[in-house]
């Protein structure tokens, strides 16, 4: 089946919103067994996989949708959903990435992410993923040199098996939710990461994630190995077109943390937020996990969510590891009707584990804002430690914040914190500001960049640029 | 429906076939007739909660639910002399206003002193609905709209509605404005258990204290609720309280719990605060074996303030649950939380505070803090401080800690000659009396410091 | 030899000690007899304060080998069997080089309790609040302390100098027998460290012995000890009179640790 996807951009302020124009491969709309059994075979998956997708979808059919976070949105009819959308292919496949369609080429040009060998970025290796598929992956042999995998899962699925088939679902299982359960059926394509004992990865590991179909929803899996003393930097992007439907986003990222490994983990996300009047946008349903699984490992998880009509994410870490350490670090960003409901969960499961969590919000427009957050300490979890602050900022009356911390202590030697306020950028600070000269956009500007500066100055310098560049240009729309 | 229910609907047809329920038609209360059957309507169909109930996520009353429930009788004169020591230590070392007995819900008027000050109404429902003093019959109407199922859209629980149902009488204090009461007006609420009880546990009797209180415009005064019972009886009180604070009134109010080791404890607390006035809450759990506590304040208009604090100090297998809900309706409201809670043993502590800041809120100020004290290994807490805020123009925070005691602390009294059980002792006490001397009153003070040293008598701690 | 034992209060004898697996003391000896005040110098990480800690029974201090034995009722007994509480009720008195805040708790109650707890060891009548305020006091002016510090919670939101004040007033209520003063000196100006000696001397009697443990010499100008020892890796290197610390003054220590 082929068709060419040809929605009109809505205009707007969202210089990510056009569409390509590109023929593509997809599946018929629709969830079933055989869809499933379409899609595994389009992918030439081994048998192992397609079991456990249907597996996966014979659970979820005997799930509910959850209704706890304080969004809403219209029912979502899962029939009416494309599952599986590529770039169509030349039979043989592009060999190297100069190869690939010039449209292909073009649109992660368009996005600041030239893949071609002579324009590729230096310092980051990009997996780009256009829609369903990965389409290219840069900096190949400079890794390979490492012994660092970084593929696309499909392709690790035939060269790395064993590795795939022994973490795949080891840290977020197909019954741990509905989402979960969804993408681990349908998934089509997402990053595999394996860095080897007491590798240093040379360079940051990146992958950009683009939906470019209509009515095409998106289900990327990411796995991230960090073997025994290793280390590995890791970043995500995401765009979409600005289109009147909705689209349905729902990823499951796992990252697994050997003894002494250290995995950060940094998304600036900026998925298509809807327009002015809250019509269309992406629902974002990601489960992102962690399992710091070995001693001393360390795992951070480092957001800006300024993207998407709708998010539901909470990246977590299950400290195993005696000694392993977990952290949260978020700026979320809503304005006009976005809803934002988004947090963590820290499970401390390990003799002496840490986490900290710092949270930022940002609530302009009518748009809802809620933290949501679990620390929990087992009783195993002996000398555990928690840090948590969770902040809020409102500008404007017709937005909201809610700050939802869940703490559970079952363990009496821990020692938790957890502080939060609530605040709006003061008259005097605005008026202080101005009378040394910035006009009131750069005072704001520069009023949430210091009330989101813990969060920033934990994403590697570029994408901290980046992050900056983007709240502002959201802030200017949304600030009047 | 489970066992607890169907033994309530029983109750509760009984003593409509007996009128045994007070008459409240052509009384100023005729509207809590109403409420009484819309009640019955809610806890019959929707059941005790669950904990697939978020409020009730930590919190199991499957104790309660599964249990032969008996409606407690009015007690005899060998019963109140049984209970003579239980009244005894229910007693505050403190000169009263007024003081009002209960025991089962049932006014004891040899054990109560009715006050003598103008402008001052200390009495049971009974002798309120009697009252001619229109100020008493009008503001016992006007409850209608603070306090009516319309003013809260059926958010109460299971509990408070039981006890709309099934309520045989009730303390009425109503201060007329500008009355100004300086002692404590102490509201005394004994259940008595029943001896069967005490041979089948899975027996449990229950009783349904209530308080109906209404300060007046520029009125102050103290309440203590006492809530008390004997240690073995095996009883569940659903105690509703609903507190009316008129224009720049100023109201202190205790909630003093100390149900017997085999009682459980769930009521609730709602207060209306109109311009101007302030609220000093304190809700203190010492005893029950389960007790849960819900406090709604309603901050209604301009300049109304509440500070709202709590302490729980439970050991053994006790359950404490506090929940509170501070609405800041409108703006130019404050509130203030602090909840402190010490725990040792195996015992078990909940708190979740809601703050909900409405749109129109503008300029109100919210805090709210919980510290914890974790003297034991096996102990747990959950604690869930929650903001909702619509409102730019506004302050809030909240915060929780957990920890325990520290062991510098511990050395530096031993280094002292002080030995580790007085050293827990003064440290927790240190740690709990915080929000004692946060209360206004020296008088109230004074009641309550005795009550929290023998409390912390006894801890131990058995964390390194 | 009855008579030589006696005549001793403290007795350190090859004392090994380790904290958070670290051997701090190693094999250190010490003789302290009543009425002696000794001076224990050393530089810093030398386990000056591991010595402190140990003589009141820290926790976090193990003791891997070496004997304390301290004099009650002339006999000699083992110290290090004590619990801490039972070694201040003893006599065995610590001022802690960071006096620990505890919010809460009312200077006065804690020293009265505390005072309360060493009388009832010893079987005497406990003093009431009145006869306790009556007695502190007169204990205040040792100090020079304002009484308003006796209602504050213990040492919080107290200066440095009022911190080791405030230690000393509990040495002067508490009459402890032996008393190690850990780095009592430190952080204090000129005036705060004459009211803290001049405190000292007056607590100084031919029945009790205290123990000095500073870094500088400078307190030495105004408590003169009877000996000075050098300690260094855990051990006591020299012992002198208090030309010693003067010469310490002028040389720095490197000439005795090699």
């Amino acid at each position: 089946m082929e068709q060419k996807s040809s929605a009109a951009a809505v205009g707007g302020d969202y210089k990510y919103g056009f569409v390509t124009d590109i023929e593509t491969d997809t599946v018929p709309k629709g969830l079933n067994e055989d869809i499933i059994r379409m899609i595994s075979a389009k992918k030439n998956e081994p048998e192992w996989m397609l079991e456990y997708r249907l597996k996966a979808f014979r659970h979820w059919q005997t799930m509910e949708e959850p209704t706890w976070a304080n969004v809403q949105y219209p029912k979502i009819d899962f029939q009416d959903i494309i599952y599986y959308s590529a770039p169509k292919k030349n039979a043989e496949g592009p060999k190297t990435l100069d190869e690939l369609d010039p449209e292909l080429l073009k649109t992660f040009e368009r996005l600041g992410i030239p893949l071609s060998e002579q324009k590729r970025i230096s310092g980051v290796a990009v997996d780009a993923v256009f829609d369903s598929v990965s389409v290219g992956t840069t900096h190949k042999d400079t890794l390979a040199k490492h012994g660092v995998i970084f593929c696309s899962i499909s392709e690790a699925m035939h060269t790395h098996g064993d590795l795939v088939r022994k973490y795949l679902g080891s840290v977020v299982p197909i019954s741990d939710n509905f989402y979960a359960a969804l993408n681990a059926a349908v998934f089509t394509d997402g990053s595999f990461v394996y860095v080897p004992k007491g590798v240093t990865c040379p360079i940051d590991l990146s992958t950009y994630f683009r939906i470019n179909a209509s009515e095409t929803g998106q289900f990327e899996r990411t796995l991230v190995i960090a073997d025994e003393g290793s280390f590995v930097n890791y970043l995500e992007g995401c765009t979409a077109p600005q289109r009147d439907e909705n689209q349905l986003h729902a990823a499951v990222v796992e990252l697994i943390a050997l003894d002494h490994a250290e995995i950060k983990y940094s998304t600036v996300q900026n998925w298509y937020t809807g327009d002015k009047e809250g019509r269309g946008g992406i629902y974002n349903f990601v489960t992102k996990r962690g399992k710091c699984a070995g001693r001393e490992s360390k795992i951070s998880w480092t957001q800006v969510e300024s993207g998407s009509a709708i998010t539901w994410k909470y990246p977590s870490c299950v400290l195993l590891g005696e000694g392993s350490q977990g952290a949260f670090y978020s700026v979320a960003l809503t304005h006009d009707y976005m809803q934002a409901d988004t947090g963590t969960k820290m499970i401390h499961v390990g003799k002496n584990t840490k986490s900290t969590i710092i949270s930022k919000g940002i609530s302009t427009g009518h748009s809802k804002n809620s933290y949501r957050g679990q620390v929990k300490i087992m009783p195993s979890a002996e000398g555990a430690r928690n840090y948590s602050q969770c902040d809020s900022m409102l500008v404007g009356d017709k937005s909201s914040a809610n700050t939802y911390p869940y703490i559970e202590v079952k363990n009496s030697t821990a020692v938790l914190e957890h502080e939060a306020s609530t605040s709006r950028i003061s008259e005097d600070q605005l008026f202080y500001l101005q009378s040394r000269g910035l006009d009131t956009e750069q005072a704001i500007s520069m009023l949430v960049q210091g009330f989101c500066k813990d969060v920033f100055k934990q994403l590697p310098l570029e994408f901290s640029v980046e992050a900056v560049k983007l709240i502002e240009m959201k802030l200017e729309n949304s600030v009047g | 429906m489970n066992q607890a229910i169907e033994n309530f609907k029983q109750i509760f047809a009984e003593l409509q076939a007996h009128r045994a329920l007070p008459a409240l038609a052509g009384t100023p209360l005729a509207w809590l007739e109403r409420e009484r059957e819309l009640a019955v309507e809610k806890w019959s169909v929707d059941g005790l909660p669950t904990r697939k109930l978020e409020a009730w996520k930590y919190t199991s009353v499957q104790a309660i639910s599964d249990a032969e429930i008996v409606d407690a009788g009015g007690p005899d004169a060998r019963a109140l002399a049984e209970l003579e020591s239980v009244h005894e230590s229910a007693r505050m070392q403190v000169a009263v206003a007024a003081e009002l007995v209960f025991v089962n819900g049932r006014f004891i008027p040899q054990w109560s002193t009715l006050p003598h000050i103008a402008g001052l109404h200390v009495l049971s429902l009974a002798a309120a609905l009697r009252s001619d003093v229109p100020y008493v019959r009008n503001v016992l109407s006007a409850m209608r709209e603070t306090f009516g199922s319309a003013a809260h859209k059926g958010a109460e629980t299971a509990f408070a509605a039981l006890n709309t149902s099934l309520f045989r009488d009730a303390a009425v204090v109503i201060a007329e404005d500008d009355c100004f009461v300086g002692s404590p007006i102490i509201l005394t609420f004994i259940q008595s258990g029943t001896a069967s009880s005490r041979v089948a546990p899975q027996r449990m009797t229950a009783v349904y204290p209530k308080v109906l209180a209404h300060f007046g415009r520029h009125s102050q005064g103290h309440v203590i609720e006492n809530h008390i019972g004997p240690n073995g009886a095996t009883y569940v009180s659903t105690s509703l309280s609903d507190l009316h604070l008129g224009d720049s009134s100023h109201v202190s109010y205790v909630k003093l719990q100390r149900e017997g080791d085999h009682g459980f404890h769930v009521g609730t607390t709602r207060v209306f605060q109109a311009r101007d006035s302030r609220l000093d809450s304190l809700q203190i759990s010492l005893g029950a074996k389960l007790a849960r506590h819900d406090l709604k304040v309603r901050l209604a208009a301009p300049g109304a303030e509440a500070v709202v604090d709590g302490l729980y100090i439970v050991r053994d297998h006790q359950h404490v649950d506090n929940h509170t809900a501070i609405e800041h309706a409108v703006g130019d409201t404050r509130s203030d939380q602090l909840y402190k809670g010490v725990l040792d043993d195996e015992s078990r502590a909940v708190f979740n505070g809601r703050i909900w800041i409405n749109q129109d809120a503008q300029r109100s100020n919210s805090s709210q803090l919980n510290n914890n004290l974790i003297l034991s290994m096996k102990a747990e807490i959950d604690t869930k401080p929650e903001l909702e805020i619509f409102a730019d123009d506004v302050k809030a925070g909240h915060g929780a800690t957990v920890g325990r005691l520290d062991p510098e602390h511990l050395f530096y009294f031993q280094s002292r000659a002080i030995d580790p059980a007085s050293a827990v002792a003064m440290l927790a006490e240190g740690f709990a009396q915080e929000v004692v001397f946060r209360r206004g009153s020296a008088v109230v003070r004074e009641a309550l410091l005795p009550l929290v040293r023998q409390a912390v008598r006894g801890l131990k701690v058995s964390v390194r | 030899m009855e008579k030589d034992m006696a005549q001793t209060l403290l007795e350190i004898r090859d004392l090994h000690a380790s904290v958070e697996g670290k051997h701090v003391l190693k094999g250190l000896n010490l003789t302290i007899r009543p009425g002696e005040v000794h001076a224990i110098m050393g530089p810093n990480g030398s386990g000056k304060s591991t010595l402190s800690k140990v003589i009141a029974g820290h926790p976090a201090y193990e003791v891997t080998a070496g004997s304390v034995r301290y004099e009650i009722n002339f006999q000699m007994r083992d110290l290090l069997e004590m619990e801490p509480d039972v070694r201040a009720k003893e006599g065995i008195f610590l001022a802690f080089q960071y006096p620990i805040e505890v919010p809460g708790v009312s200077n006065i109650a804690f020293l009265r309790t505390s005072f309360n707890a060493i009388l009832k060891h010893q079987g005497s009548q406990e003093l009431d609040e009145t006869q306790f305020a009556e007695f502190v006091n007169k204990k205040l002016e040792i100090v020079k302390m304002d009484p308003r510090f006796l209602d504050r919670p213990v040492n919080v939101g107290f200066s440095g100098g009022e911190k080791k004040r405030n230690e000393i007033l509990q040495m002067a209520v508490l009459s402890p027998r032996v008393a190690f003063l850990d780095e009592t000196d430190s952080g204090l100006d000129i005036d705060a460290l004459r009211i803290v000696a001049d405190g000292v001397n007056r607590l100084r009697t031919k029945d009790n012995a205290i123990v000095l443990v500073t870094h500088y010499q400078r307190l030495l100008d105004y408590v003169v000890p009877d000996f000075v020892h050098v300690l260094a890796d855990g051990r006591i290197v020299e012992t002198g009179d208090k030309s010693l610390a003067v010469t310490l003054e002028a040389r720095g220590y490197d000439w005795l640790v090699k």
